[in-house]
């Protein structure tokens, strides 16, 4: 079914549909909850909330870019809302917590890359995370992110540079990615890795 | 967003790697995104229905069967045709069955093809004296002389004899010794019997032919005096129910616009009507029509209940203007905001003519209820019956109107699948001969849901008024 006809039919609540837009998308918006989220369980949480959205507010989509893009908006800021209500994103956790770091080899599965990633961002501070997750991964920009975590531009920015630090040195200690050698090891690491 | 352009090498690598990656929900959570769109999973209506209507033709059937004629022949017709001697504890106790039955061959064998005695029958039957039952059937050779055999062995006692098939010109039944007007006659008999057994020991051979002849009369005047009772045949508690109804379909339409999303209305382009949605809405009755069978269970003479299926054909008119093509809009209640674009196929503001759109409905339902008669042993009857009818729509040709009262547009999408209607009537009733009893008077029909999704903020109840025209008999 083209995407279209997906839309269309949510557009009339049709639970085929809808079943089928769920189908499609859902593996990858529960891996960006899952990124956000501090258990499994809050994830599936999350990714309820935001599908539940979607289908409700499909209605406002205009077509005017990628609809995968608008569910994946909607699906972080649903995130960001449920982590606002219990977090705080100002929370400054010093460099040398990297090294403190008890990552042990089971709890990151060997089973692709990707995961494994996926399992070291889930490792950082949840400032952090948050922070990395949303410029990183998700695009946004410092700005952004401020309003939308009700913090400083600058925190922002700090919680950034340190997270992303952070990750460096828990990615290179489960050799994921090798020690640079100097400031263009990133470029090497990740050309080795693609 | 920011420009990806900015983007570093790691930055590209997490963004590569993040979106590689995937993660497959629970089935829980979709299970849990339906309910909250679209409410609760539904009660399993159409199982329950189809065992409903399975079980009632099961019965339907075992009812209708006739039942085993060997069991029939054991357990009712003995009580009239036979007569059961009782006979005081001591003389059972000397007589044997063995004995009695070897006598009364042998007596048989003075008067030859006189009697045919049914061999079988004494070898099945067990050495209990009450239990033995002695059919005989006389030849026409044997006819003169068979009341004195049959008296013969009545004398012996503790045998129940067949007596329906003996020498007399008309069928004769003897009734059991529970039935008070023949008990008399039974229990003359015994007492004579067991008076004239007690002589017999005490004086063998004396007065046998008196005795003999006394009997003969007293037996051949009861018999012929006794006239035959046939036990009344039970009627069965099960009924079947046949019915017609032809009504005109109403509607009532509830506004709860109030609870659709304010967005919408507080918008610029909102227009506000705030009149009566059935003093805006221009529609007329049109006849439909209910046609259904159903079974009842009579709890008491004057109560039955009845369960059945039921075909219902609804649909009334609306008056509205012109063809012109427009979007429009309908705005749907509840948490889900939404906003359903279609078109209008009949603006509903004025235009150059009149037309008439048709919303019909066909419905199949399962009627449930009680049924009351006032005098229920009378010719004539009055009765009242209420009913309750889970109702299925089989197809629906439905016009609503839009949120702003302007335009018609169809609503078949929206219209709901399960509904449930509740019937009331009263009728007067007359019983025919044949055991027909025919009744007709009005009814009213209500539907407790409304026609439409919850969504729709205009409710619409159907109701229907008729004229019901039924027949119920009972089953043999």
């Amino acid at each position: 079914m083209s995407e279209d006809f997906l839309i269309l039919g949510c557009l009339q609540n049709d639970p085929s549909a809808q079943r089928e837009l769920y189908n499609r998308f859902s593996p990858k918006m529960l891996s960006v909850c899952f990124r956000f989220a501090q258990n499994r369980e809050d994830a599936e949480d999350m990714l309820q909330e935001g599908f539940i959205k979607v289908f409700t507010q499909i209605h406002t989509f205009q077509n005017k870019g990628a609809f995968e893009g608008w569910i994946r908006r909607i699906i972080v800021h649903t995130c960001i809302n449920l982590l606002k209500k219990h977090k705080k994103f100002n929370e400054s956790v010093d460099l040398s917590y990297a090294a403190t770091l008890l990552v042990r080899e089971e709890t990151i599965p060997a089973i692709m890359q990707a995961k494994q990633v996926v399992e070291c961002i889930r490792l950082l501070p949840i400032g952090y995370r948050t922070v990395l997750n949303l410029y990183a991964i998700e695009g946004y920009s410092h700005k952004e992110i401020a309003e939308m975590l009700d913090i400083e531009e600058s925190t922002s920015r700090s919680q950034y540079t340190r997270a992303k630090a952070m990750l460096e040195t828990i990615l290179i200690r489960k050799k994921i990615l090798e020690k640079p050698e100097n400031n263009a090891a990133w470029l090497a690491a990740f050309k080795t890795n693609k | 967003m920011r420009n990806p352009i900015y983007n570093d090498d790691f930055e590209n690598y997490l963004q590569q790697k993040a979106e590689q990656h995937r993660m497959y929900p629970a089935d829980q959570v979709w299970r849990n995104i339906q309910e909250q769109l679209h409410g609760k999973k539904q009660w399993p209506a159409l199982p329950f229905i189809s065992i409903c209507i399975i079980a009632a033709l099961v019965i339907t059937t075992l009812l209708l069967t006739p039942a085993d004629p060997m069991l029939r022949a054991g357990n009712a017709e003995p009580q009239q045709k036979t007569a059961v001697l009782n006979v005081p504890g001591p003389l059972l106790e000397t007589l044997s069955p063995t004995l009695l039955t070897q006598e009364s061959l042998k007596r048989a064998k003075g008067y030859p093809q006189a009697t045919q005695v049914d061999e079988n029958l004494f070898a099945s039957t067990t050495n209990t004296p009450e239990q033995i039952i002695t059919t005989v059937t006389p030849s026409p050779e044997a006819e003169a002389i068979a009341p004195k055999e049959s008296n013969n062995l009545l004398a012996k006692g503790n045998t129940r004899i067949q007596t329906n098939t003996l020498v007399t010109a008309q069928p004769l039944v003897l009734q059991s010794a529970a039935t008070p007007n023949n008990n008399t006659a039974a229990d003359t008999e015994a007492n004579t019997l067991v008076t004239a057994e007690n002589r017999k020991n005490d004086e063998p051979q004396v007065n046998n032919d008196i005795r003999q002849s006394t009997l003969e009369e007293s037996k051949q005047a009861e018999l012929m005096a006794a006239p035959p009772v046939v036990a009344p045949r039970k009627t069965s508690r099960f009924e079947y129910h046949l019915y017609v109804t032809p009504a005109a379909s109403y509607r009532r339409l509830v506004d709860e616009k109030n609870k659709a999303p304010q967005a919408y209305f507080a918008s610029p382009m909102a227009v506000i009507y705030n009149s009566d949605v059935n003093k805006v809405v221009k529609q007329s009755p049109a006849l439909g029509l209910e046609a259904g069978f159903a079974i009842g269970y009579k709890i008491n003479p004057q109560f039955t209940i009845r369960g059945g299926i039921q075909y219902n054909m609804r649909q009334y008119n609306i008056e509205t203007y012109g063809i012109n093509y427009e979007p429009a809009f309908i705005v749907l209640n509840g948490r889900n905001e939404r906003v359903l674009n279609t078109f209008p196929m009949m603006p509903g503001i004025k235009s150059n003519y009149v037309t008439t759109l048709k919303n019909k409905t066909s419905e199949i339902s399962i009627p449930l209820g009680i049924d009351w008669k006032s005098t229920p042993n009378r010719k004539f009857s009055f009765g009242a019956t209420a009913s309750i009818q889970p109702t299925y729509s089989l197809n629906n040709t439905s016009y609503i109107i839009t949120t702003d009262y302007k335009n018609y547009a169809d609503g078949s999408a929206l219209a709901r699948k399960w509904n449930i209607n509740t019937s009331f009537d009263a009728y007067v009733s007359y019983q025919w001969n044949d055991g027909l009893r025919w009744q007709i008077g009005p009814q009213f029909r209500y539907q407790q849901l409304s026609s439409l999704n919850t969504g729709y903020p205009i409710r619409e109840y159907l109701l229907d008024y008729g004229i019901k025209i039924g027949v119920t008999k009972s089953f043999r």
